[in-house]
């Protein structure tokens, strides 16, 4: 819905890169934000993924200057800004409650960034014009935010942050409110606006689906720590550690220890399910093992289905349980002498669920599909 | 988006709703009752017949067998008469006046940064903090208004710091003055508007004052720009029922002040207990509460002039998706 092509020149942002060396933030004996260390390149849209409590929301209070953090340095556009108090720093912040000015009209809500910059009136006018024009609310400019509705609202408090023409856009889960299909075109909207001038984005969310379609980095945080930092493939095909693993996607999480360790490859043994892993690096046998194995990467099919190929390995099975998902259907299979319930996705191919509770399955992956990680 | 938004006229509500509303609406009437029949009984009815003894003259030889206070026969404005033409009380009502709008400002000036502060700290601190303030209101008023004429007396606690530090020659008078009743009065009043302000504080969004800063506003414009701007219509409401204390002013002018800082309110005691005088206090007592709603009734229309603008342009437009 916003107004694809050429940026309005005014709206244009000089993107500014930001960088993070050493973050540290405690809240008393509470430690937020541990040790952070990361760059955001110009014009990057960067999530910052993780449950609550993970740090992430500091993370983006201390980078817009809302916080001060307990140790290590941040610089946005290569400028030391750890001690620069927030109205220095040039950011525009979406907050998940808008926080728009109820007392002031949209157009005045717009105008106030280009009010502090002490802007002449004409070209507040101009600017406010462009900016809603961009978030398609020209209509609008007279109402009071109480009477708009929430994805207007949202695009009010979008249009807020950049009027001035920030270098960072800062947004704090501003899709949560939203309904489910709002917030799908919301996500559409926002990445569009954001290429369009080009401003860099930090944004935080705890949905993994928000962060895989939009971001181009994904940073996962964890108790304060950064697990993993890279694109939504990345992190989707490689998670870096069983967090990462469990927390994007549907993850079936086995814990074993290595039974062998052979020249080119080692054995695993995970709720009665045996496991082979090209031995990359060495395991000792007995130690123990976290295999994390996606959902969708298993295979269901009818018991002597078509033949497997050599070295895959496959299990009769009994499906415990059927949950339809529309385009796909989530199976619970227990195999045959396991104590594990395997999680399986399987797209609808026929439109309805193609196994039935109860009924006895060939549960087989591809070996390279599941994913091994030692435990210290 | 925009079908979505404007959908919601429903039609009229079934009969059985209705029913319920009515039942609803007798049961709302079964609860005020104890209140409304309070109320009319202890005042409503007293405040009606202050006004009907306003309006007789005082007992004079010409009613033998009248009462002592006033004379029963009569209707008459002659009260206000005397009110309105004799210098002496109006004044009165002039310094009554002066002294709750200085005691209104001194009230504010203190009550807005001191809830302001106890909004910002921490939720124990807040708990101590608005004890803290109550504290006056759960204290004897006469033992604390001689508490403060202690402290302030020429033998009293402030000047004998002062002048061990020799900082004055001789003891400054502190009480008996204007100075000492404003104090008094603003240490009695202080707390209706605190904890006015701070209820008005606690339901503001904190998000807008970090919005404004994060576009640039410093800290004090940011506080200016919204929780200000937010909270003054609220303000001048605390300010209202303030002024209407202080302008109510008894305890305060008797103990501290002097004869020139004596209020409408003890001119109506004076009248009517030492003098006598049931009419022409009553007469006094009634202006009075006609001049405090007059004077009420025209900050409220400024209000709503100056203030509350935006609210009403609100209503006039209605609300929805985009035209």
């Amino acid at each position: 819905m916003i107004n694809s092509g050429i940026p309005p020149a005014n709206l244009a942002s000089p993107g500014q890169s930001v960088g993070l060396a050493a973050v540290s933030k405690n809240f008393g004996e509470t430690v937020a934000v541990k040790d952070l260390t990361l760059q955001v390149e110009p014009g990057e849209f960067l999530f910052l993924l993780g449950p609550s409590g993970s740090g992430k929301t500091t993370l983006l209070r201390l980078i817009g200057g809302y916080e001060r953090p307990s140790g290590g340095t941040i610089l946005i556009g290569g400028q030391d800004v750890t001690r620069l108090p927030v109205h220095h720093r040039n950011i525009g912040m979406v907050f998940q409650n808008y926080a728009l000015f109820p007392h002031m009209t949209v157009a005045q809500n717009v105008a106030f960034g280009l009010k502090m910059r002490r802007f002449s009136d004409k070209e507040i006018a101009g600017r406010v014009a462009e900016a809603l024009e961009l978030v398609e609310l020209n209509g609008l400019a007279k109402r009071y935010p109480n009477q708009l509705s929430g994805g207007q609202q949202q695009r009010v408090a979008l249009a807020r942050a950049i009027v001035y023409r920030p270098g960072l856009l800062l947004l704090d889960e501003p899709l949560a409110n939203l309904d489910r299909r709002l917030r799908d075109n919301m996500r559409l909207e926002l990445k569009r606006l954001q290429r369009l001038i080009g401003i860099t984005a930090i944004m935080v969310t705890h949905d993994q689906e928000e962060s895989l379609s939009m971001a181009d980095r994904v940073a996962v945080l964890h108790q304060g720590r950064l697990e993993q930092i890279g694109s939504p493939t990345e992190i989707y095909t490689g998670p870096a550690s069983p967090f990462v693993a469990a927390f994007i996607g549907e993850m079936n999480v086995l814990r074993g220890e290595v039974l062998e360790t052979r020249v080119n490859d080692y054995r695993v043994k995970a709720s009665g399910l045996e496991f082979t892993f090209l031995n990359n690096q060495p395991g000792q046998p007995g130690q123990p093992v976290i295999i994390c194995l996606r959902a969708e990467r298993v295979r269901l099919d009818k018991p002597g289905g078509p033949p497997l190929e050599p070295g895959v390995p496959a299990w009769n099975a009994t499906i415990e349980f059927v949950t339809f998902l529309g385009a796909a259907t989530l199976y619970l299979a227990r195999p045959e002498n396991s104590t594990a319930l395997i999680k399986v996705i399987e797209p609808n191919a026929s439109g309805q669920p193609l196994h039935r509770q109860g009924e006895t399955v060939r549960l087989s992956w591809q070996p390279e599909s599941p994913i091994s990680y030692f435990q210290t | 988006m925009t079908a979505s938004l404007q959908s919601n006229n429903s039609p009229a509500q079934p009969p059985e709703r209705k029913q319920k509303t009515e039942r609803d609406s007798i049961v709302a009437w079964l609860f005020l009752a104890p209140a409304l029949l309070f109320l009319t009984g202890f005042f409503v009815i007293p405040v009606l017949w202050l006004v009907r003894l306003s309006l007789y003259s005082r007992p004079g030889s010409a009613s033998p067998g009248g009462s002592r206070f006033y004379d029963p026969n009569t209707f008459t404005f002659n009260q206000y008469g005397t009110l309105l033409g004799d210098a002496y009380y109006l004044r009165i009502l002039g310094g009554t006046l002066v002294q709750a709008v200085l005691i209104t400002i001194c009230v504010m000036v203190l009550a807005y940064p001191c809830a302001v502060l106890i909004h910002r700290g921490s939720s124990r601190f807040k708990v101590g903090a608005l004890l803290l303030v109550m504290l006056p209101k759960l204290t004897n008023l006469l033992v604390l208004t001689y508490g403060l004429l202690v402290l302030f007396s020429n033998s009293g606690l402030i000047n004998q710091v002062l002048l061990a530090l020799g900082i004055i020659k001789e003891p400054i008078s502190m009480f008996a003055n204007t100075f000492a009743v404003v104090v008094t009065e603003t240490v009695l009043l202080c707390p209706y508007p605190i904890l006015l302000l701070v209820s008005l504080f606690e339901r503001l969004d904190p998000n807008l004052e970090q919005a404004a800063r994060g576009m640039g506003a410093s800290p004090f414009r940011a506080f200016y720009e919204t929780t200000f701007r937010l909270t003054f219509s609220g303000a001048v409401a605390g300010a209202g029922i303030t002024f209407v204390w202080a302008f109510g002013a008894y305890v305060g002018p008797v103990i501290m002040g002097n004869p020139d800082n004596y209020t409408t309110a003890v001119e109506v005691f004076d009248l009517t207990f030492s003098q006598n005088n049931w009419p022409l206090g009553a007469a006094l007592a009634v202006s009075n509460v006609l001049f405090v709603i007059v004077l009420l009734g025209l900050t409220g229309l400024l209000r709503w002039f100056i203030v509350d603008r935006h609210t009403r342009r609100l209503k006039a437009v209605p609300a929805g998706g985009q035209p």
